[in-house]
């Protein structure tokens, strides 16, 4: 069980920092939904009043349909995992997972019988006497979740919490926390810097910038449609080319980049002649080759090519100020020096006026 | 280089002994067996420790400094406690001020904070009784504790206090549970401190103190000026023992508190 959780114009100012600027999201009921942005874009902040720590300077909060922002943090029935982890040091595993059943005033036996389900549940059973020094990374965040837990809390707060972990456990805890959360159906509400930890746990992502959201929609909807650049740039890796929109010999508008290179703009494009533009295009969107195999493209010279795998990553030199970034999963291998053709489909592009 | 060093040590080691060696004299001094300073005594004995702890001359004003010591360090662990949490993390303008106004106490002198008290005590009827003397002395024991129990709480990691919020603890609780127990040993050693002071307190004491709340100090005073019999270096000896134990407990209380704090943050 979870519940529906709503930000309506949600602000705080620091006297004249805006930390966060008229936030509206609504989180369903079960879903989880994460808030991607650089640090200091305003996400923990945003974070932190649904948890109570913070007063908004103005907006509301709503879990169920009731405003929460008057009642005090420990009064929200919120679950919350911090980036520190914020165990009691001085409390054993037990004690600590204990802890708000506790501050519930339940009893002795439901208390034994709660902490040892919850155990279970993040794979910790046994562990009830260990001191927190004792544990693991690993071990400590699956206390700092089953703690977070073990009162039932419809929503679920995470402030950055695998950010400790290096990168194996890191995916394997995303995976774990994302197959618990739909378990028990909480709604989860997840801070992260990390994109592709935000691609691979939400069902849907809120992109924070400057404390504001940029865009709201499912991973694949900000990786492959990105309402901006800033979004774009941010969310997975992206070529970026910055150029004046001009006008080819047939009328079509093209992108005028540095050394007289023109690329075709898609169709969609609504930047003026003559306006400055920025063109973001994803390196698997490319493909290489020794003509032009798609619509639009451009020359260039294999500068760097790197086996990783599953795929070959290049980088192509097309001018002295320009190089773009290609991912293909071919089995035809380039050198370094060929003389190369890269080319993409046009709607592959996205292009933004530039500020 | 070495002659250098070797000098410097030696220097260093004569200046340590002429500070401290006199302290020791008291020792051989109070096992003597006659009634004048004697060193080294030419026989040894217990009976000035058995003159000290049996009449009531001593053992009372041992008793009333216990006592009075005792409350001091308890008032002094709240307010210095108090005061420490109030200001620990505030961005408040007039926490300078409120600052030097509690470390004022180490700085003024204590003639000037006797006369000032005397004065107001005087009028509310505290002078001449323990608990009036335990006030005054918590006056100049606070500052300890409260600069004690603030280092204490910079190392405190101020996220358990919101995670104890989000468990659903109220603020007191929070406390109680979660923030208290992790700056006991600063308290603590705050309190140890008080105490320490309130027994080596000779200043306020002689203004303040009546019949009823002569302390060892003042007795020890008293006795040096009217009769020096060796009974003074068993009172020292005793005295250095308890500051002996008193500050190994300081240490030890230190040392526990790092190893506390170290285990807050995390591995990696």
């Amino acid at each position: 069980m979870g519940a529906e959780v709503i930000l309506k114009d949600l602000s705080k100012a620091y006297g004249s920092l805006r930390a966060v600027r008229e936030v509206s999201l609504t989180v369903y009921d079960g879903e989880f939904c994460t808030l991607l942005g650089p640090s200091g874009s305003g996400k923990t902040t945003i974070l932190r009043m649904i948890a109570g720590f913070m007063a908004p300077s103005s907006g509301d909060i709503k879990i169920n349909g009731t405003s929460v922002v008057r009642e005090p943090a420990f009064r929200r029935n919120i679950g919350m995992v911090f980036q520190n982890l914020a165990l009691f040091p001085h409390m054993n595993v037990r004690e600590n997972i204990a802890f708000p059943l506790k501050m519930r005033n339940m009893g002795r036996s439901e208390t034994r019988k709660r902490v040892g389900e919850i155990l279970e549940l993040v794979r910790m059973g046994g562990f009830e006497a260990r001191k927190i020094s004792q544990l693991s990374g690993g071990q400590q965040q699956r206390v700092a979740l089953a703690r977070a837990l073990v009162f039932n809390p419809p929503v679920l707060l995470m402030d950055e919490p695998l950010s400790a972990l290096d990168k194996d456990l890191r995916r394997h805890m995303q995976r774990e926390v994302k197959s618990i959360q739909t378990q028990l159906g909480l709604t989860a509400i997840y801070v992260t810097h990390d994109q592709s930890e935000a691609l691979t746990m939400s069902d849907r992502i809120a992109i924070v910038s400057d404390g504001a959201i940029e865009q709201v929609g499912t991973p694949r909807d900000v990786y492959e449609m990105p309402v901006s650049s800033f979004v774009g740039q941010f969310v997975g890796e992206s070529n970026v080319m910055i150029g004046t929109v001009g006008l080819d010999t047939t009328g079509r508008r093209v992108l005028e980049i540095e050394g007289g290179i023109r690329i075709a703009v898609p169709e969609d494009c609504d930047v003026p002649v003559e306006k400055r533009a920025r063109m973001l295009i994803r390196p698997e969107k490319l493909a290489i080759g020794h003509s032009q195999s798609s619509l639009t493209g451009t020359k260039g010279t294999i500068e760097d090519a790197v086996y990783v795998g599953d795929a070959m990553e290049y980088r192509v030199r097309v001018s002295s100020g320009l190089t773009l970034d290609v991912k293909e999963m071919k089995s035809q291998v380039y050198k370094v020096g060929d003389p190369v053709y890269v080319s993409w489909d046009l709607s592959a592009s996205r292009v933004w006026p530039e500020q | 280089m070495r002659l250098w060093r070797t000098l410097f040590y030696t220097v260093c080691g004569v200046i340590l002994a002429f500070l401290v060696a006199p302290l020791f004299v008291a020792i051989p001094l109070s096992f003597s067996n006659v009634s004048y300073l004697q060193l080294p005594p030419e026989q040894w004995s217990w009976r000035w420790y058995q003159e000290l702890l049996s009449g009531r001359q001593w053992t009372g004003p041992i008793v009333t400094s216990i006592k009075v010591a005792a409350v001091c360090a308890v008032i002094s662990m709240v307010l210095g406690t108090l005061t420490a949490l109030g200001l620990d993390r505030s961005s408040w303008k007039g926490k300078d001020l409120l600052l030097g106004l509690v470390m004022s106490p180490l700085i003024v002198p204590a003639i000037i904070i006797s006369v000032a008290m005397y004065g107001m005590f005087a009028r509310t009827g505290l002078v001449g009784n323990m608990l009036g003397l335990a006030i005054a002395h918590s006056v100049i024991a606070t500052p300890l504790v409260f600069i004690n129990v603030s280092a204490a709480l910079q190392s405190f990691n101020h996220n358990l206090d919101q995670a104890a919020w989000s468990l659903g603890a109220n603020p007191l609780r929070a406390f109680f549970y979660v923030k208290l127990p992790l700056i006991s040993p600063g308290v603590a050693a705050g309190g140890a401190l008080a105490f320490a002071t309130s027994l080596d307190e000779v200043v306020l004491s002689l203004f303040l103190s009546g019949v009823r709340s002569r302390t060892l100090p003042m007795q020890l005073w008293d006795s040096i000026r009217t009769e020096i019999t060796p009974i003074i270096g068993a009172v020292a000896v005793l005295l250095m023992l308890t500051y002996a134990v008193l500050f190994s407990l300081v240490e030890g209380i230190q040392w526990w508190q790092n190893r506390k704090q170290q285990d807050t943050t995390l591995p990696g």
